[in-house]
C-alpha cells in the first residue's frame, strides 16, 4: 500500500457552476475552443469541451455571467491551464486565473460570483435532486 | 404520452405496409437515395425503394398495424433467452438473404419504463457476500474481453460464447446486488484500460438499467451493448490506443473511427442485434449535433446509446489513463450534470446521477474531522451518510483501519463527509484495500 502523503493539487474548493455561466470560450495558441463551465471559485474554473484543449500554457477565457443580481462579461481573462484530462468523451481542464493581471472590475465580479455560488451551495444535495425522495 | 407510445419496432422491409412511420434504416440515411430522414409510407413504390436498399427498418410503434411485431416469440428470441444475445454470433458467415432477415424483432424502447411498469429491484444478497463471486465474474469478463479484442486484432475467428457467459454473470450479479460489481469498477489499472473500460461500462449500464426499472431481458440487452460499445477499438492501431501521452488531432481523429469500425465489425461477424450495432456506432453522438461520427441530433440518437454514453463518460472521466490521472466520481457527475441537455439526455443524466449517488462505494472521502476513508456501503435511508472505512487520521497519517457508520447517532450532527477526493489522494487507493481483503472482511461481517 502506498503511504506517501501526496495531497490534492487544488488549493481551494470549487463550486458547481449555475446556469448563469454562458458563452464560455478559451483562446489558446492553437485557436478558440468552446467549453462548458463546470465548477468555479474566484481563483480558477473547471471547464469541459468536446474539442482538444492544450495540456498547459497561458490562455484567455471569455465568458458571460448573467443573473438577476449580476451581469458581467469577461473578455480574454488571463489564466493558465493547470491540468487537462483528455478522453474520448471530451477534455476536462482546470484554469487558474492570473490574479495579478486582472482588472479590479473583473476581480470584483469573480468574488461576487463566488459569493453567490457559496450561498447556493448545498453540500448535502449538490445537484438538488433528492428533495423529493 | 407513455413509453409504449414512444416505442420503436424493428421489422423486415418485406413486412412494411402503407401508413407505417419509418424512422430509421439498417444503414445511414446518407447512404440511400431518400431525401428525408424519416417518413410515413404513402405509396407502395416507397416500400420497393426501401427493399432495394435495406433489409429492415425501425418504425414508430404507434404507426399503423405494427402490433403483430411487438411480442411474437421467434426462434431467435427463444435462443437468445437460452444463450444470451451473443447467440447470434454463431450465425457467422451465414449469408444474409432478403427472404429471411436476421433482424431481431424485440421492442426497441426509447424511454425508461413508465412508473406503473417500472420494476423495483431489491438486493437479494448483501454486498459482502456477493463480492467474492463478483470478483470472479469481473476477472472472467476481463479475460474474455481481452480474448475477444485480441482475436479481432489478429484476425482469428471470433468466439463470443465466453463473453456471452460473462455478460450473463454480470447481469445476474447486478440483479442480486447492485453494489458489489460497481465496487470493482473503482479498481482500475492503467495498462488494462480498454478491457476494464468495456466491462465497467457494461456493469454501470446494467446497474443503471436496473435503477430505471427495466426488465431483466432489457438489462441484458443494455449490458451487452455496453460490453461491445468500444469493440471497434480493436481496429485502432495499438500505438495510438496505448499511446503514453496525449493524442494529437490526427491521432484523435483515428481514434474516433472506432465507432464506425465497431459498427462494421459487428455487422461483418454476423452480429445481427441492432441495438449493439447501433450503440457501437452512435455512443459518441451528442444531443446538440456536435458528436461523432455522424453529428446526429437528439431525436436521431437511439435511447440505448444515450444510456451507454452516460456510463462511458462516467467511467472515462474517473479512469486513470496512461497519459493522465483519474478524477473523482463527483467531478464526473459534475460534468454529466452540466452537460445534460447538450451532450447527454437531460432526464437520463439526472437519473444516472441519482443511480450513482453522491458517495458511491469505493469513493475516497475526507470527513469534516480531517480523517480520510473509503466508502464501503451506502445507507439506503441516508445517501449522504454511508459506511466508511477510516484509513488516515486527521493529520493524514496512516491509522488502524476503522469502519464507521455515519448514520450512528453518536456521529449525527458532528461527523460528516466534507468532500470526495480522487483515488490515490493521501496515498489511499481503494484497490489496495480490496486486494488486501480488508473491505471484503468488513462487508462480509456486516452482511
Amino acid at each position: 500500500m502506498s503511504n506517501n502523503s501526496i495531497s490534492e493539487k487544488r488549493q481551494s474548493k470549487r463550486y458547481l457552476c449555475d446556469e448563469f455561466f454562458t458563452q464560455s470560450s478559451l483562446q489558446t495558441p492553437e485557436g478558440n475552443v468552446d467549453l462548458t463551465a463546470i465548477d468555479f471559485n474566484k481563483e480558477g474554473i473547471g471547464l469541459f469541451s468536446n474539442e482538444l484543449i492544450p495540456e498547459s500554457g497561458n490562455v484567455g477565457l471569455s465568458m458571460r455571467y448573467e443573473n438577476p443580481a449580476l451581469t458581467h462579461e469577461f473578455c480574454n481573462l488571463p489564466g493558465s491551464i493547470v491540468y487537462c484530462n483528455q478522453t474520448e468523451v471530451g477534455s476536462h481542464c482546470g484554469i487558474r486565473f492570473t490574479l495579478n493581471e486582472l482588472s479590479q472590475t473583473d476581480r470584483t465580479a469573480l468574488e461576487k460570483i463566488e459569493t453567490h455560488l457559496i450561498n447556493c451551495d448545498d453540500p448535502d444535495d449538490r445537484y438538488h435532486l433528492f428533495d423529493d425522495d | 404520452m407513455t413509453a409504449n407510445q414512444h416505442n420503436e419496432i424493428e421489422i423486415p422491409v418485406n413486412q412494411l405496409t402503407l401508413g407505417m412511420h419509418v424512422i430509421r434504416l439498417d444503414r445511414p440515411w446518407l447512404e440511400t437515395d431518400f431525401q428525408l430522414q424519416g417518413f410515413v409510407i404513402k405509396d407502395p413504390s416507397q416500400i420497393k425503394r426501401l427493399a432495394k436498399q435495406c433489409q429492415y427498418v425501425v418504425i414508430r410503434s404507434n404507426s399503423k398495424s405494427n402490433s403483430t411485431f411487438t411480442q411474437t416469440p421467434n426462434y431467435d428470441e427463444r435462443r437468445i433467452k437460452k444463450q444470451g444475445l451473443f447467440a447470434r454470433l454463431f450465425k457467422k458467415n451465414k449469408p444474409l438473404t432478403k427472404t429471411k432477415s436476421v433482424a431481431t424483432y424485440h421492442h426497441i424502447a426509447n424511454a425508461p419504463p413508465v412508473p406503473e411498469k417500472r420494476i423495483i429491484y431489491t438486493d437479494q444478497i448483501g454486498t459482502g457476500k456477493e463480492l467474492p463471486t463478483a470478483k470472479i465474474t469481473y476477472d472472467e469478463a476481463k479475460n474474455s474481453v481481452n480474448h475477444l479484442m485480441e482475436s479481432i486484432r489478429v484476425g482469428r475467428s471470433v468466439n463470443v460464447l465466453e463473453s456471452s457467459k460473462a455478460v450473463d454473470h454480470i447481469v445476474d450479479s447486478v440483479i442480486r446486488n447492485q453494489d458489489a460489481l460497481r465496487w470493482l469498477t473503482k479498481i482500475k489499472h492503467q495498462d488494462a484500460y480498454t478491457a476494464e473500460h468495456s466491462i465497467n461500462v457494461c456493469i454501470l449500464s446494467a446497474t443503471f438499467a436496473r435503477f430505471l426499472g427495466h426488465d431483466e431481458g432489457e438489462i441484458r440487452r443494455i449490458a451487452i451493448s455496453g460490453l461491445l460499445h468500444d469493440v471497434g477499438k480493436s481496429r485502432v492501431p495499438a500505438d495510438i490506443l496505448n499511446k503514453n501521452g496525449r493524442l494529437t488531432v490526427d491521432e484523435l481523429n483515428i481514434m474516433k473511427e472506432h465507432t464506425t469500425f465497431g459498427k462494421d465489425l459487428l455487422l461483418s461477424i454476423g452480429h445481427a442485434d441492432r441495438i449493439a450495432v447501433d450503440v457501437a456506432h452512435t455512443h459518441h453522438e451528442r444531443l446538440d449535433g456536435k458528436g461523432y461520427p455522424r453529428g446526429l441530433t437528439a431525436s436521431q440518437i437511439p435511447y440505448y446509446a444515450k444510456i451507454i454514453a452516460l456510463a462511458d463518460c462516467y467511467d472515462a472521466i474517473t479512469s486513470s489513463r496512461c497519459y493522465d490521472g483519474a478524477r473523482a466520481s463527483m467531478e464526473a457527475l459534475d460534468i454529466i450534470y452540466k452537460c445534460r441537455g447538450v451532450q447527454f439526455d437531460n432526464d437520463l443524466a439526472i437519473d444516472f446521477i441519482k443511480c450513482i449517488g453522491i458517495y458511491p462505494p469505493g469513493a475516497i472521502v475526507e470527513l469534516n474531522t480531517g480523517q480520510v476513508g473509503i466508502v464501503i456501503a451506502a445507507n439506503i435511508n441516508n445517501k449522504l451518510r454511508p459506511k466508511v472505512l477510516l484509513v488516515r487520521n486527521k493529520d493524514k497519517k496512516i491509522m488502524s483501519e476503522k469502519p464507521v457508520d455515519l448514520t450512528n447517532s453518536e456521529f449525527q450532527g458532528k461527523i460528516k463527509i466534507a468532500r470526495e477526493l480522487p483515488d490515490d489522494s493521501y496515498g489511499v487507493h481503494s484497490r489496495d484495500y480490496l486486494s488486501m481483503g480488508a473491505i471484503m472482511d468488513i462487508m462480509r461481517n456486516q452482511s
